[in-house]
């Protein structure tokens, strides 16, 4: 079990992480969800020792890892770019880990072969890295990491510099393989997407402290604040209550005027086609200029789709304001 | 794209991106120049002395060592407000410049004047290297009595009267040996400043590693001469002395060389490495290593072409019975005849040879877009 209690990493006067608290159990898939500068890349740099900086405990089991040096804990990072080593071919930073374990020859080739097999790259062995794509440079990076089997896996947005399709394809892939393999995985990323579909448990990051902790349905039902709730696309708004809530968009509803008590009335600002529904952005009246529009999604098959400097009115069931903090 | 006329991106874009390689090229040519021997020790008469020939006539002729070590002293100040200036100019105007291989940008010159340009550029080249090159080459077979080998059978006897002590022919293997034992030398030294200076980003211990190029060789042999023989530094008569000597000639390239390989290993595959189990010394070994291997061998090249042809430094220290070729080609030059005449020019074609095939090593060595020469 890794244990991270105050773990605070800074950067000349910069606090990337700044107090975080987290445990990950045996066998669970924990993913750190944030935008770009979140210090998620940082967290994990610092739990495999490579920032000797950070202050804070990491532990594994209940020993404090603070003198381990990162080459001794048995962690594996799979990074953001792959650092594979552009001198050695695939097989080369595949069995990198394994030899370092001193483990004989046979075995090397033999676990080798098995991980490039897992990721789908069996018979890759001797191309060079350089000939790769990036798709397949990126199954390598993580046939390194795995090939170790380090006790536990950590990855930094292992799937960023992929397509759309290939990261859909691999992230149900990845999931079944994790589980399969009983590892222990700390998952980082910007694409809430991607966190949803992978993690048993969700971690938002923001300004390098810990938003919210929770299972990923938890999580998106019950946004614990307006940059939670705003992070992964709901609106914080004024427009239907005294206080702010959130409000998923699809809740959104666009009604006729007069036809609903509580309807509020605005104008369109933008519309945005996205495959089954228009997204709308809707300037509220009664909040004047600076304040956010209001997103809408209407289902592409409605009769009369409002364009933009549409005037239009907007309803939304009680039961789908959320109180946030 | 943005409307700039063709004139008008060459000076908003192309030019303020080269102005600090063209602040380097000229203060590396000045430099060169500035401590240049050999060329004007043999081309210039009395009438063109620089401080480079008159250390060399002080010491050599006059035995005036006060009068050298002090022309000495004003070369160097000037050489070290140079390298300062440059220094200061580099990093005044460096940006960061997003470049990529050479390969990817390099195109044929299309308009014809481009081409003509380019072209008289390479044929001036070729005239001025050339010419002397294939001139030598020809008349070092142009024996009084027909075409022949008698100049370098000369190299194989001593005459009565002459001032070398030995048999010309041993000269190739003083080169090579002193050659190889420079190589080694330097390239030890050079890595190991490399690998500081890569480690480190401040700009003054770059001028530092730079000195020795703009040091004429003329000064290190001079100060080595007039360094070392007292005891307990009375070195004078060591094998070593030359090759180290060569070695500090060599070392400001093989630091070239090496420094941009070292600085552009990526952190994170080192930081890899250790994820994967591999501790500090073994990371080295792993990842620096072999990447570094390869410009080492590169480095090794120049620093072994530079010692076989060194010159300044080793005409000062090296023993009379032990003469590399260049000082063999210059002693034969010294001689009267036209036999001695001959001599020297097959000595100089066999240098040349020596010097092509190290070279040749390098090209063979050398990765695309690896190294700063």
């Amino acid at each position: 079990m890794l244990g991270i209690a105050g773990l605070t990493v800074t950067y000349d006067g910069f606090t990337a992480v700044d107090a975080v608290d987290l445990d990950v159990a045996d066998r669970e898939i924990v993913c750190i969800l944030g935008p770009s500068g979140s210090g998620k890349s940082s967290l994990l740099r610092a739990v495999a020792g490579l920032e000797p900086d950070a202050r804070g405990l990491v532990s594994w089991n209940g020993d404090d890892l603070a003198r381990v040096p990162p080459h001794r804990r048995g962690f594996g990072l799979m990074f953001q770019d792959h650092a594979l080593f552009p001198h050695r071919d695939v097989q080369g930073n595949v069995a990198f880990g394994l030899r370092m374990q001193r483990l004989p020859r046979a075995e090397i080739d033999t676990r080798t072969g098995d991980a490039l097999a897992l990721v789908g790259l069996a018979g890759f062995e001797h191309r060079r890295i350089r000939e790769l794509s990036g798709g397949e440079q990126q199954r390598v990076a993580l046939a390194r990491a795995l090939a170790a089997e380090p006790r536990l896996l950590m990855l930094d947005e292992p799937l960023g510099a992929l397509d759309r399709a290939l990261r859909e394809r691999l992230v149900a892939e990845l999931r079944a393989l994790f589980v399969r393999l009983g590892l222990t995985t700390l998952f980082v990323t910007h694409d809430h997407d991607e966190a949803f579909a992978l993690a048993d448990r969700l971690v938002v990051m923001h300004a390098g402290r810990i938003e919210q902790i929770g299972t990923p349905a938890a999580v998106w039902q019950q946004p614990a604040n307006a940059f939670v709730a705003r992070f992964l696309g709901w609106n914080v708004t004024r427009a239907f209550t005294a206080v702010p809530v959130a409000v998923r968009p699809e809740a959104v509803e666009v009604v006729e005027q007069g036809e609903h008590r509580n309807a509020v009335a605005g104008e369109v600002v933008t519309r945005t086609f996205r495959r089954d529904h228009f997204l709308l952005e809707v300037r509220i009246d009664a909040l004047g200029d600076d304040a956010d529009p209001v997103q809408v999604e209407v289902p592409v098959d409605t009769p009369v789709i409002p364009d933009v400097g549409d005037r239009v009115a907007l309803a939304v069931a009680p039961d789908d304001l959320v109180a946030i903090d | 794209m943005l409307g700039a006329s063709r004139l008008r991106t060459f000076r908003e874009v192309t030019l303020p991106a080269l102005r600090p390689a063209i602040a380097t090229a000229g203060a590396v040519v000045f430099l060169f120049t500035f401590t240049s021997f050999g060329v004007i020790l043999i081309l210039g008469g009395p009438g063109t002395a620089t401080l480079e020939t008159e250390i060399y006539r002080q010491t050599a002729q006059f035995l005036n060592l006060p009068l050298a070590a002090a022309l000495t002293v004003v070369q160097l100040v000037a050489i070290v407000v140079l390298l300062l200036l440059t220094s200061w100019i580099e990093g005044r105007q460096r940006v960061s410049l997003s470049l990529r291989a050479a390969a990817e940008t390099l195109r044929r010159p299309r308009a014809a004047g481009a081409r003509v340009f380019v072209g008289a550029n390479l044929a001036l080249m070729a005239v001025l290297l050339g010419v002397p090159i294939g001139v030598l080459v020809a008349r070092s077979f142009d024996t009084p009595s027909g075409l022949g080998l008698d100049f370098y059978r000369a190299l194989g006897e001593v005459h009565a009267g002459s001032t070398l002590f030995v048999e010309p022919v041993h000269a190739i293997a003083n080169s090579l040996r002193f050659a190889v034992a420079a190589t080694v030398i330097a390239v030890i030294v050079g890595g190991c400043a490399a690998f500081a200076l890569a480690s480190s980003r401040r700009r003054g211990l770059d001028a530092l590693v730079s000195l020795p190029l703009g040091v004429s060789a003329v000064t290190v042999g001079f100060g080595f001469l007039i360094a070392l023989d007292h005891a307990p530094l009375d070195f004078r008569g060591s094998w070593w002395l030359v090759p180290i000597a060569q070695a500090l000639v060599a070392v400001p390239f093989v630091v070239r060389v090496m420094t941009p390989v070292l600085r552009a290993i990526d952190p994170r595959l080192r930081d890899a490495a250790a994820t994967l189990g591999a501790s500090p010394a073994r990371v080295w070994r792993e990842v620096d290593l072999p990447i570094v291997a390869r410009a080492a061998l590169v480095a090794a090249g120049f620093a072994f072409a530079i010692s076989l042809g060194e010159f300044g430094a080793t005409v000062f220290i090296v023993r009379p019975d032990e003469p590399t070729l260049p000082v063999l080609v210059y002693r034969l030059l010294g001689q009267p005849g036209a036999l001695n005449f001959g001599a020297a020019m097959a000595a100089s074609v066999i240098l040349m040879a020596l010097t092509a095939l190290a070279i040749l090593g390098i090209e063979r060595f050398r990765v695309g877009t690896v190294g700063s020469f």
